[in-house]
């Protein structure tokens, strides 16, 4: 510590500086890392409630794209003696990769209910082929009435639930992000005031201690030349500053001295 | 007044939180770099490059004058609160801006409330930090400037004064070096000790630790979320009881009273008076907890009833039972004893045992005068005769402390928060206590508090620590300042 208060001007100004560039440094490095953190936050969680949303709205277009088919089939004018069953291998296996991505216990419910319901549903759909076989129009329809849209009333509802459900989500995360976005503006305001405290001290102590002491300096030396005034500044320290003080106070002396000597 | 002076003298103080805050960042360390490691580094290089900034300019000075060694104070303490807020900000959690400055002002200023509902989830480097400051706190921000002076000027002793108040100093005779010596020996003493203790007892290190230093600063702040009574365990407890008694006692009559093996310390009239408060205090609470049903048994009233009175009037703050539905007699004497507090010389805040001794002994006085009124009565205590100048600045200290506490319930109770909460609440803080009632029970945080209401808060614990003279004084230099810096114009 001693060290440091017998430093000369040179270096007082450059560990000034040094300590500035540190303070800014950490300063922009702290906002730069909240923001990228707040970034792939709001990337993750936008993709996450996207992503579900979208898988609920396949689904559920499917399923109401068979079911309307079938029931075009029932009640409809064209009589088809056979019926090609879905494919829900590539749903299933869609639906379980996405069913990783829910992190709550409620969503990851929610998507076993909807898994469970439309195994149901392709179950009783299973069925259609050997019922078009067999069955005459109106066990068809006793079939699609009874048994076929019971299950696809409650596979609706689950996927309308799930989608709800993600759509909440998605509201209650924007929310929480104005929350978050605030906290995470904070610390970066807080480090950049700080900067900013520090380049007003910066400020402070380059006039107090390095620019005042050169006025004092020069006035005195203004006053004795014009005015013949004595030179009695005074600088505190015992940097550079203070030896030109001296060394003014001496040649003051020297040339006073001649100037006696001289008149 | 020298800006440039007081910028040195309160880096200083700053270069000693950041010394704290990079030994919790170890501690983080230690801990497997938890979440707080970056937020702790971080913290303590920038309190640490504030702190050695004006070290870089500014030169020595021993000399200065009472205006400064006031700034040096109030700059200390508040800028220790702001700095200390950074560990917190940066973590981020439930630390908004004003949770952060209720959070550090509360450690700061030994008070122990929190806003935190889930304490025990904080990492280990954040929890250690918040008890670093009670540590600071209770030892005085600006003992540590003194600490780190090369030689004890002016400076120190006009610093001093104002941070440890001596009333009463009857029973020992210390110069001032020696007097600050004994203040840093007996409260690393009674923090050893403190480990120790708690470690035999059963806490873990990092428990006893952080305890430890909560206790010996009369904190409050726990590293469980059920304080004390997570424990559960009668012998923790007690020690308790009697470190936070032995914490809220003067350090030098301790230090005297070890130091020539005498029994000074039971002669001093004011710690008899504080013993006495806590015994009768202590017999009056479990009696009203054993007859009103709260409690059954005398032994189990005693043990909370004891623990409440000594939590209380050490203004420590911990807690081993709600006190909500406790009988109101029970609430009323705790209330009192918020007032009162421990002794002068110690790390406790309030009105402090000295004070009231003094009232008891004023008013004792001027009963005598006019009982008699051509009789010379003066006031005395433990053989020594207290000054008229003092007993006034007592009096006036107790009116200013009542109407100060009642400004901040007003605005408290003007914000939503019940009587009983606001005038509890205020106390409280104010005493740097920590604990209230209604609502802000013993087991509850501020958290769900208004935001205007908790930075508030956050300014009495700085005052209450501070105390409300030099703050009056300041307002008063300053204005003076001005009027002459007009009448020159």
């Amino acid at each position: 510590m001693a060290n440091l208060l017998n430093m000369g001007i040179k270096r007082k100004v450059f560990l000034g500086c040094v300590v500035l560039a540190l303070i800014l440094l950490i300063s922009s490095s702290i906002s730069m890392f909240e923001f990228t953190r707040m970034n792939d936050h709001v990337t993750e969680l936008i993709s996450d409630n996207a992503n579900s949303i979208e898988v609920s709205r396949g689904l559920l277009a499917r399923a109401e794209e068979y079911n309307l088919r079938l029931m075009h089939l029932v009640v409809g004018e064209v009589i088809e003696e056979s019926i090609e069953v879905i494919n829900d291998e590539e749903f299933i296996s869609f639906f379980s990769d996405i069913r990783e991505s829910f992190v709550t216990e409620h969503d990851k419910a929610n998507a076993d209910s909807v898994m469970y319901a439309f195994a149901a549903y392709m179950y009783v759909v299973r069925e259609a082929s050997d019922i078009w076989l067999i069955s005459g129009d109106d066990i068809r329809k006793e079939w699609y009435f009874n048994r076929l849209q019971p299950v696809y009333t409650k596979l609706k509802a689950y996927i309308e639930k799930l989608t709800n459900d993600s759509q909440d989500a998605l509201i209650h995360n924007s929310q929480s992000l104005q929350d978050n976005f605030y906290r995470s503006l904070m610390p970066g305001l807080v480090s950049v005031l700080l900067g900013f405290l520090m380049v007003l001290l910066f400020n402070y102590y380059l006039n107090y201690y390095l620019i005042n002491p050169l006025l004092k300096i020069s006035r005195g030396i203004k006053g004795y030349l014009s005015f013949n005034k004595n030179y009695d500044v005074k600088i505190e320290g015992n940097d550079e500053l203070a030896e030109l003080n001296d060394r003014v106070k001496d040649i003051v002396d020297i040339n006073k001295s001649a100037k006696k000597q001289s008149g | 007044m020298n800006a440039g002076i007081i910028s040195r003298y309160v880096g200083i103080a700053l270069i000693c939180n950041a010394f704290f805050m990079l030994l919790s960042a170890v501690v983080s360390a230690i801990y497997g770099l938890d979440s707080s490691f970056s937020p702790l580094l971080v913290s303590g290089v920038i309190t640490f490059l504030f702190g050695v900034f004006p070290l870089i300019f500014v030169s020595k000075k021993n000399d200065i004058n009472a205006r400064e060694g006031l700034a040096i104070v109030l700059l200390a303490w508040f800028l220790s609160c702001i700095f200390g807020m950074l560990p917190y900000v940066l973590w981020g959690g439930d630390f908004s801006l004003v949770n952060a400055w209720f959070e550090s002002s509360s450690g700061y200023t030994t008070t122990g409330a929190t806003i935190l509902n889930e304490v025990e989830s904080l990492p280990h480097g954040l929890l250690f930090w918040r008890s670093s400051t009670h540590f600071i706190g209770g030892l005085g921000v600006v003992v540590f400037i003194i600490m780190l002076l090369p030689s004890v000027g002016t400076v120190g002793v006009r610093m001093t004064k104002m941070e440890v108040m001596d009333v009463s100093r009857s029973n020992f005779r210390y110069k001032f070096k020696k007097l600050i010596n004994v203040f840093v020996i007996v409260y690393i003493a009674i923090t050893a000790i403190a480990f120790m203790a708690l470690l035999l007892a059963g806490m873990s290190p990092f428990d006893a630790i952080n305890h430890a230093f909560s206790v010996v600063a009369t904190g409050g702040f726990s590293t469980r979320n059920l304080s004390i009574a997570y424990y559960d365990s009668p012998l923790i407890e007690y020690l308790l009881v009697f470190l936070m008694i032995i914490s809220s006692t003067h350090f030098g009559l301790i230090y005297a009273s070890f130091a020539s093996r005498s029994l000074k310390f039971f002669k001093d009239p004011v710690t008899k008076f504080y013993l006495m408060t806590i015994l009768v205090s202590s017999v009056i609470v479990a009696l009203s907890l054993m007859l009103g049903g709260v409690k059954e048994g005398l032994f189990h009233a005693m043990r909370h009833g004891i623990f409440a009175v000594a939590s209380t009037i050490s203004t420590t703050g911990f807690a081993i039972s709600n006190t909500t539905g406790w009988p109101m007699v029970a609430i009323l004497v705790i209330l009192y004893v918020s007032v009162q507090c421990g002794c002068a010389g110690s790390t406790c805040g309030g009105i402090r045992s000295d004070r009231l001794w003094l009232i008891y002994k004023g008013v004792r006085a001027q009963l005598t005068r006019l009982a008699h009124p051509n009789a010379v009565v003066q006031v005395k205590s433990g053989g020594q005769v207290i000054e008229k100048d003092l007993v006034h600045s007592v009096f006036t200290y107790l009116f200013l402390y009542m109407f100060f506490a009642f400004l901040c319930s007003l605005f408290y109770s003007a914000n939503g928060m019940g009587i009983l909460e606001s005038v509890s609440s205020s106390i409280s803080m104010l005493s740097n206590m920590g604990l209230a009632f209604g609502e802000n029970h013993s087991m509850f945080n501020f958290a769900e508090a208004p935001q205007i209401s908790k930075f508030i808060m956050g300014v009495e614990m700085v005052v209450g620590r501070i105390g409300i003279y030099p703050l009056l004084l300041v307002f008063t230099l300053f204005r003076k300042s001005v009027l002459w810096q007009r009448k020159s114009i």
